[in-house]
């Protein structure tokens, strides 16, 4: 399908769902560019899985508008030719053999590249000669992950991918995805952990209770606000003092005479608490992505 | 600061402990049965009432009670309802007429409610949750038990107590609610014993009740003769006729059913720890060659994952029908020979200046319920499809969704259509061999009238998965079994014409001298085309919902 060289693979205007009182979604304002590996954090309810299935169009906006390929989602046989998609939950037929079940989804898609699949069945090591309802968790999500990828769509949608997968499979995905990645194909993978997303995207969004609190790349974020301080202290007259009520201080893990201390913008605050301890040593660096993170969440906490 | 304070654990699960473990299992097993047994608790009572209503209506006095014991003569008839008892009582004719249905609905409900609980939970990984408490599976298996136990207490109280609430006598009510309890119980057992042998759960549902069609098959060839009769204490169904309630009160006969639930229960409970969680103690291949057949669309596949059930349904109602069909001699016979059942039969509704045309007609009625009923249990597995959340791999694919519904739609009518065609057959093929005086047109004619009713509970049941899904089978189901219950009893209780014409089923053909009315069929069809578009348009407009 002809496409608009310079239009976004994702796009979301003011994406809203509610499900009666309750906003799982609010006015998402979102562009993901072509080729992009991008990443979407939030933890269990932030509204991930709201997003990718109003995407999907199996749920439908309270407010706001949303594009695949430039394609508005509510058109759906047109959107969907440019998508693949893996279920947080992967449901399939019990009843069908792997291979039944990659057939018929092949048929649905369209234009399924044979070898491709071939090769991922072998890559991934999956007999998908066996009955779904024999498969373990992981194996059906190998099925899933399969049957999103096998017609190379423009944009896939990945909703927490990686579980159920052990960690060599999951290696093998990261560099599936890559591959992907650098064929042009896009991928929006709604993750909670880390270490996955601080490997493969190249982008995050941060989404915390339906609304979206940060879009950065990943060095960007670590360079936002956020710095960690590793303290030494001498301790040799009591315990370890609490940072947690000093201004900017968004996460503390205290260890036998150090702490760890993660700040949000400045730290003078820090600083002059500090000037008070008999400090042994004192470190600061950029956070990791884990950090980060929980630096948003850290402070939606404290308030 | 991601710190997280500690929940009260203690104030939402169970305390650790065997006792306080079944508790909670049994509260679980009940909770997950609790509407149906509600539902078929209603029923049984209705059911038992309105048989005692009636009789009282259509025969009146001592003369035309003492004709009913003719009845008793005909082979095919008692061959389908037993040998009948005290007939000439209100709660003789009520056991004997009602009775065999019921105890056939009762069986069929405890069995898939049973592989429901058990097998099903198994399938579903749900059943794990609840094996990883502090709870033997054995325990776990008991509070099951005691919760289908409960739901058969109550089919005994709720069919007992209309006879005594309308002033027929104590003993007989009781010993009717002990044994139809104690032969919901027997099923329920049978049914939870399948369920440890034999998985999945689609394949102990078949088993079981093709058990149960066996019981009735065996009950049938019982009551063919005189001779044959020591087949009842064999088959479940058999039994609670052996307690023969309001003539003879064979109190001794509740051993049996006792006993077998026993034996039933005690052998799956003996079984379950020999056998994985999860698992039967015959396992089903985990591999198959792989068919490409009916999967190159939606539409097709669709009609794959429903074909097994429709081929059921098809093979279940073209026995009953082919039944129905040799009883044509037998009951023209009858009729012709008694008046008052000629009346009773009147009082129902069928046109008896030609038995056998006017039995084409009743049979149609009758047979047009499992048909509605079977449109109900179609658009109920497309709603199964889109709560385990299977139906969102084919609409993340381009289906359109008012497409696949629309397509889904034409399927079930189409498959209900299959099985109008089979029972046709099936009932002509009965005919012929017993030489009834029929042309084949007025075998078809009234069959072919229940094609409009088709296509308004099909409307019905798309409605109700657009607007309603988690009640998709629900409604079109219970509005089929109360429209059958307005139009076949309706008339023999006096109700108002008003309120019969609000059932579909009272404007079918009653020939010969009353065809469907092209009005009828005009609006019947066209009330089902509306509320099935009106359903597409609910359907797209919705999301898609879970269990």
């Amino acid at each position: 399908m002809a496409v608009d060289s310079c239009t976004s693979a994702i796009r979301t205007e003011g994406l809203t769902k509610r499900f009666g009182d309750l906003i799982a979604l609010d006015g998402l304002d979102l562009t993901v560019e072509r080729g992009e590996v991008f990443g979407f954090l939030g933890p269990n309810g932030a509204g991930k899985t709201t997003t990718i299935r109003l995407l999907l169009r199996l749920l439908h906006p309270s407010a706001g508008r949303a594009w695949v390929m430039g394609v508005p989602v509510e058109d759906v046989a047109r959107a969907h030719q440019h998508l693949g998609y893996v279920a947080g939950d992967v449901a399939l037929w019990p009843q069908l053999t792997g291979t039944e079940v990659l057939h018929l989804l092949g048929n649905l898609s369209g234009d399924v590249d044979a070898a491709y699949r071939d090769e991922l069945l072998q890559r991934l090591d999956l007999d998908a000669t066996r009955c779904i309802r024999t498969l373990s968790k992981g194996n059906r999500q190998k099925v899933a992950l399969i049957a999103a990828l096998m017609h190379r769509p423009d944009v896939l949608l990945l909703d927490e991918p990686t579980a159920g997968l052990d960690p060599l499979m999951e290696a093998e995905f990261q560099q599936i995805v890559r591959e992907a990645a650098a064929r042009g194909q896009t991928v929006f993978l709604s993750s909670h952990i880390l270490d996955e997303v601080e490997d493969i995207c190249t982008r995050v969004a941060i989404l915390r209770s339906g609304r979206l609190v940060e879009v950065a790349t990943l060095d960007k974020l670590r360079q936002k606000d956020v710095t960690v301080f590793e303290v030494v202290l001498d301790v040799s007259a009591g315990a370890t003092p609490s940072f947690a009520n000093v201004p900017g201080v968004v996460a503390e893990e205290p260890a036998d005479g150090a702490v760890r201390l993660s700040v949000r913008g400045s730290p003078q605050p820090l600083l002059a608490e500090l000037g008070r301890q008999r400090v042994v040593s004192l470190r600061s660096r950029e956070p990791d992505l884990e950090e980060v993170f929980l630096g948003f969440y850290g402070v939606a906490d404290r308030r | 600061m991601t710190t997280l304070a500690p929940a009260p654990l203690s104030a939402v699960l169970p305390a650790a402990g065997s006792a306080p473990g079944f508790a909670a299992r049994l509260a679980l097993s009940w909770r997950l049965l609790r509407r149906g047994a509600a539902l078929i608790w209603l029923a049984s009572a209705a059911y038992m009432a309105i048989e005692v209503l009636v009789f009282r209506s259509a025969y009146p006095d001592a003369a035309s009670r003492q004709k009913l014991l003719d009845l008793s003569t005909s082979t095919i008839v008692r061959m389908m309802q037993g040998v009948p008892g005290a007939v000439d009582t209100a709660g003789g004719f009520a056991v004997w007429d009602g009775g065999w249905l019921l105890m056939i609905i009762v069986g069929c409900w405890a069995m898939l409610t049973a592989t429901r609980l058990t097998r099903g939970e198994e399938d579903s990984g749900r059943a794990e949750l609840v094996l990883a408490r502090p709870l033997t599976a054995r325990a776990a298996l008991a509070a099951h038990l005691a919760a289908m136990g409960i739901a058969a207490g109550g089919v005994g109280v709720s069919a007992g107590l209309p006879f005594i609430l309308l002033g027929e006598p104590m003993g007989g009510a009781v010993l009717w609610g002990l044994g139809l309890g104690a032969m919901c119980a027997v099923a329920a057992a049978l049914g939870t014993l399948v369920a440890q042998v034999v998985e999945p759960r689609r394949r102990a549902v078949s088993v079981g009740l093709g058990l149960l069609a066996g019981a009735f098959v065996v009950r049938v060839v019982a009551n063919s003769a005189d001779r044959r009769s020591w087949l009842l204490t064999v088959a479940p169904f058999g039994w609670l006729e052996r307690l023969r309630a309001y003539s003879d009160d064979e109190w001794i006969w509740l051993f049996a059913p006792l006993v077998a639930m026993l034996l039933f229960a005690g052998a799956a409970v003996a079984l379950c720890e020999r056998r994985d969680a999860g698992a039967a103690l015959f396992r089903s291949s985990g591999t198959h060659r792989s068919t490409f057949r009916l999967l190159g669309s939606a539409a097709r596949f669709g009609w794959r994952l429903s074909s097994g059930a429709l081929l059921g349904w098809a093979m279940t109602l073209t026995l009953i029908t082919f039944v129905f069909g040799l009883m044509t001699a037998a009951l023209i016979d009858f009729v012709n020979q008694d008046r008052t059942y000629r009346e009773l039969l009147e009082s129902m509704g069928m046109d008896v200046s030609a038995p056998a045309v006017g039995y084409m007609g009743y049979v149609a009625v009758f047979l047009a319920l499992p048909f509605a009923a079977f449109l109900g249990w179609r658009v109920g597995a497309a709603r199964q499809e889109e709560a385990a959340g299977r139906l969102d791999n084919l609409l993340v694919r381009g289906v359109v969704r008012w497409r696949w519904l629309a397509v889904t739609t034409g399927c079930a009518f189409l498959a209900a259509a299959i099985l109008v065609v089979t029972t046709t057959a099936a009932l002509w093929v009965g005919t012929r061999l017993v030489d009834a005086p029929l042309t084949t047109w007025q075998v078809v004619e009234p069959m072919v009238g229940t094609l409009p009713l088709v296509a308004l509970f099909t409307g019905v049941a798309v409605l109700t998965f657009g607007v309603a899904p988690r009640l998709t089978t629900a409604v079109p189901v219970t509005l089929a079994v109360l429209g059958y219950l307005v139009d076949s009893f309706g008339s023999a209780l006096d109700w108002p014409t008003a309120v019969l014409a609000l059932s579909p089923f009272h404007h079918l053909a009653r020939p010969p001298g009353d065809p469907m009315t092209l009005t009828a069929v005009l609006l019947m069809t066209s009330i089902g085309a509306a509320t099935a578009a009106g359903g597409v348009v609910a359907f797209v407009r919705r999301d898609l919902r879970g269990a």
